[in-house]
């Protein structure tokens, strides 16, 4: 189908903006960084952040701020796809903001079980109002589960939180509510992908989808035996039932290991496990990161289709705002320049 | 011409007199100092001398006085300086009170006008707001904060909790921020305060000596500003006027300390022994011997000379002496490398050399001549350094070629005779030999000085069995008279014995240059190591030796190539001008000084290429020593 290149100036407008991503030099400085001033004087001044923090006050700069630009940047280049997409694609380019308005109920979510609603309005992304499919400040003047729902009746969200509506004095369950979230998200995704796209395209961008959801639900299994000493039984219900390169034996084999240790060398078994470095598995997160760049950095490289490059670009666009909330958080707790490399993603050392 | 011979001085005394020893004799002069201990490493009871420096401190505070001060540190003559070593230290150390006490006045006024620069700048953005700051800030109930606000966070201060309780008023606004202000009750006051920094709200303190409306604060600033720059510029003319008054000492003041410090600083070339130093180094032999005498005056100090060849395990330096014409060309010599003691100096040689391939290259009267000109001026000016002196020479080689070739400006013919006709079309294959030929001449006199320099330095092996030495030489000329004869003339020289000796057996000769040398220093064996490695080795560095003959010998055809560039891109010049309007003689002017650029660089560079690569790398090794002789560099 035609949407299946998608608009060459589309693909070539990604790739100009890829090549405003930070080098390895920048990472060598920025982990060297000993204050976050000096970060955000070093962004300001060495790096593609330039005119984004041109009006920034380095030595005032709050990281929550400077985090919060960050990510209002990746949501501004997003917004740049849509001007190139013709109406038949918008459903599948839509794909973020469904993420991101998912993280925003989630977040809501969080914060009533912790009884501080009001402070949801703080980390409140303005840049994303307008696009949100219901009224994000509203959200932020929910003050219980009742007032939630209402907000959220009109959409496809309602249906699942209905369901866990709490009893007077307990906690949301948002556990399930955010593995149902996530069903929700990959199934409509996936479908819109199989309706979209056809071959090869077709291929790669479930591919994509599908590796996150793999690394998810291996990630998922060995934290739960790790932190939760959880049963195969109450693991199998929070998995998202979509199989790619790891299929449902694989899966059913680590979670039927004995403890996370175990877990993890069944892990070791499948496709990702020429990925996984055998001795530790505390940094499981870690390397799937740096299995989603690889193959994501391999895709954009060598891709002529819009849809794929828009795809792979925000995932490494994403990494890329990890590794600095990373180096930022590293200087607050006053990490050595070679740990904080160590959690960084796709940069070499 | 060449490099200077050095004599090795050995000074021994008494330790009390190290200073004056030094002081005397051994500082701007010709004495270039040798690390006693590698003369002295198997001489137990010598240990170097290792004392402290007393005058490193003062010596310290004076260069930093200058920074500061923003003077030029440079000699002053302090014959008639009369101060003791304390006396030196307490003049530096007043000086250095006066100083900070009139900079002082200068940093603080620069500081506080700073400061009100950044609050006028501050005021300029709130300047709407039409209230008095007095009033503002008197107020008993309410607060005012003023200061900027992302516009991120502007639409969520209605929904928050407080909402009733907050007041921002946005004043003036840009493309991330609002400036303005917010009220607050005084009893909440905190609890704002902390969402409006959640919010990333920036506070900026409005300037105390602010009265009135922001504008008419503005107003009364910029009258205290001004009030305050013509004060600032009051007291950075009495840093002026003490530096006018005090310049002149001063610097005859840190004359002294430096000739002090830096004469201490000579002991670390020394080792002692008891109660006596020692000290070596070396001086150019037409010096040497007034040098020494020197030390007859002094009691207790000895000076005893060597030649280099009885210190054998110290390298002399190496000191140029060029002629005058040679002596810009030491900049290109030094690029490659100092000549080793014992080589030849090439220096001379690339003078007449690369002068000559430039002027053969560039060949054109009047260019060169306006190259010749442009080297006056820059020597005149002092402009340029050595190159000016390159560009004379090469100038006037350029023009002399120009006058053979009788080629002016690029016009062919303007004179009456032509001697050389280089850019006569049937001429090019003539012109091309020729080229080649003068390489080869070139080429065989690399060799010869190759041979030269093993002899000088007694290298057997370097001597007979290099590739440029007489081995190489033999086959080289060979198969180039052999061949000329058989092409040229037709007569065929190759009987079976001609080959035989002067080809086979020389390449023979270079294959097992190794093998032959250890063979003669009867060493144990002749081939070590690997013998198939060796054999493959041997064979191809043969083959890089006889591929580089051909390259190197067909290199020199450029040569010839660019005196037809040179006559192509005049062409164009002249044909462009036809263009521009028959032979518009701006575009000819406008050409002709682009050709002189392109072309000269172009040359130039070549010309250089053909020294290093071609030549100097048949005979030159380069790693010498500098000549440094002990002086202080203030």
């Amino acid at each position: 189908m035609a949407y299946n290149t998608g608009s060459k100036a589309l693909t070539a407008k990604v790739h100009a903006m890829y090549g405003n991503k930070l080098t390895q030099q920048n990472y060598r400085e920025l982990v060297r960084k000993q204050t976050v001033s000096e970060l955000a004087s070093y962004l300001k001044q060495q790096t593609a952040y330039a005119p984004l923090l041109r009006e920034v006050n380095e030595n005032l700069v709050h990281r929550g701020q400077l985090e919060n630009i960050l990510k209002r940047d990746l949501f501004d280049q997003y917004m740049k796809v849509f001007h190139y997409i013709q109406r038949g694609e918008l459903r599948f380019y839509r794909f973020l903001i469904m993420k991101m308005e998912i993280a925003e109920v989630l977040s809501c979510i969080r914060l009533l079980n912790a009884g501080r609603a009001d402070e949801y309005l703080l980390t409140l992304p303005s840049f994303f109002a307008k696009h949100s499919s219901f009224d994000l400040y509203e959200l932020a003047k929910v003050k219980n589960f009742d007032e939630l729902l209402k907000l959220l009746k009109p959409t496809a969200y309602y249906e699942i939180l209905k369901k866990y509506d709490p009893t007077e004095g307990d906690k949301i369950d948002i556990i399930k509510i955010e593995i149902e979230f996530n069903k929700l998200y990959y199934s409509k995704i996936l479908d819109i992908i199989e309706n979209t796209f056809s071959g090869e395209v077709k291929t790669q961008i479930r591919n994509s989808f599908g590796i996150q959801i793999d690394l998810s639900n291996i990630t998922d299994i060995i934290r739960l035996k790790k932190y939760f000493n959880a049963k195969s039984e109450y693991i199998r219900t929070l998995l998202l039932p979509y199989y790619f390169k790891v299929n449902k034996n694989d899966l059913e084999s680590i979670m039927d290991a004995a403890d996370a240790a175990g877990a993890w060398q069944a892990a070791c078994e499948t496709y990702y496990g020429r990925s996984f470095k055998k001795q530790d598995y505390e940094f499981i997160e870690n390397y799937a990161q740096r299995i989603m760049f690889q193959y994501h950095k391999q895709l954009f490289a060598f891709t002529t289709s819009a849809p794929v490059a828009v795809a792979s670009f925000l995932q490494l666009k994403d990494i890329e705002i990890q590794n600095i909330i990373h180096i930022i958080e590293g200087i607050r707790y006053e990490l050595a320049p070679a740990e904080i490399s160590k959690l960084l993603v796709g940069v070499e050392t | 011409m060449a490099i200077a011979k050095m004599k090795l001085v050995n000074i021994v005394g008494r330790l009390k007199n190290f200073d004056t020893v030094v002081r005397s004799c051994c500082l701007n002069g010709d004495f270039h100092p040798e690390q006693s201990s590698i003369a002295l490493d198997d001489v137990e009871e010598f240990i170097p001398i290792e004392d402290f420096n007393p005058y490193t401190r003062t010596l310290q505070r004076a260069v930093d006085i200058g920074v500061h001060s923003d003077i030029m540190l440079h000699f002053s003559s302090f014959d008639k300086l009369n101060m003791s070593d304390v006396e030196l230290e307490d003049y530096i150390e007043k000086t250095e009170t006066e100083i900070n006490v009139l900079g002082g006045k200068v940093r603080d006024l620069t500081h506080d006008i700073a400061r009100l620069e950044q609050g006028l700048t501050q005021l300029s953005h709130i300047r709407s707001l039409k209230i008095s700051l007095d009033d503002v800030f008197s107020c008993k109930f309410f607060h005012f904060r003023f200061g900027r606000l992302p516009k991120d966070s502007y639409p969520k201060l209605e929904i928050c909790d407080d909402s009733e309780s907050v007041f921002f008023f946005p004043l003036e606004e840009d493309k991330e921020y609002y400036w303005g202000f917010y009220v607050v009750l005084t009893d909440v006051c905190d609890k704002i305060d902390e969402l409006f920094t959640s919010l990333y709200f920036e506070r900026i303190n409005i300037l105390e000596e602010a009265h009135g409306t922001p504008d008419e604060a503005m107003t009364a600033i910029r009258r205290t500003l001004a009030e305050k720059n013509a004060v600032l510029v009051d007291a950075k003319a009495e840093v002026s006027k003490y530096w006018r008054e005090h310049q002149e000492k001063f610097l005859t003041a840190y004359s002294k300390i430096k000739y002090l410090s830096d004469s201490f600083d000579l002991r670390k070339y020394a080792s002692k022994c008891g109660d006596n130093f020692y000290v070596f180094g070396w001086v150019p032999e037409s010096g040497a011997e007034s040098f020494a005498k020197r030390f007859q005056k002094l009691p207790d100090v000895d000076c005893v000379l060597e030649s280099s060849k009885e210190a054998e395990n110290v390298t002399p330096p190496t000191h140029l002496i060029n002629n005058k014409i040679s002596k810009p060309f030491e900049m290109f010599t030094g690029m490659y490398g100092l000549p080793s003691y014992d080589e030849i100096d090439p220096t001379s040689f690339m003078a007449i050399a690369y002068t000559l391939f430039f002027g053969i290259m560039f060949g054109d009267l009047g260019q060169g001549l306006c190259i010749f000109l442009i080297g006056l001026f820059c020597k005149y000016r002092k402009m340029l350094g050595a190159m000016s002196g390159i560009l004379v020479r090469i100038g006037i080689s350029s023009a002399i070629f120009g006058f053979l070739y009788n080629s002016v400006f690029g016009y062919e013919g303007k004179l009456p005779i032509t001697i050389l006709p280089v850019h006569e079309n049937k001429n090019v294959g003539i012109l091309l030999i020729a080229a080649v030929a003068l390489g080869v001449i070139i080429i065989i006199i690399c060799m010869l000085l190759n041979i030269t320099n093993a002899i000088r330095q007694k290298k057997f092996d370097k001597l007979w069995f290099d590739a440029n030495g007489v081995a190489g030489l033999a086959f080289y000329v060979s198969i180039l008279v052999a061949g000329g004869l058989l092409v040229g003339l037709q007569k065929n020289i190759l009987s079976p014995l001609f080959i035989a000796f002067l080809i086979v057996l020389p390449l023979l000769l270079i294959f097992f240059k190794e093998p032959l040398m250890r063979l003669i220093e009867r060493k144990k064996e002749i081939i070590p190591g690997s013998k198939p490695e060796f054999f493959m080795t041997a064979f191809f560095e043969v083959f890089e030796v006889l591929l580089s003959y051909m390259s190197n010998t067909i290199s020199f055809m450029r040569v010839g190539a660019y005196i037809l560039s040179h006559a192509g891109m005049m062409t164009a010049v002249f044909a462009i001008g036809k263009i521009c309007g028959n032979g518009n003689i701006v575009a000819v002017i406008i050409g002709n000084i682009f050709v002189l650029a392109l072309e000269g660089l172009v040359v130039g560079i070549q010309g250089i290429r053909l020294h290093f690569y071609e030549m100097f790398s048949r005979f030159y090794e380069g790693d010498g020593k500098p000549y440094e002789p002990a002086k202080i560099d203030y």
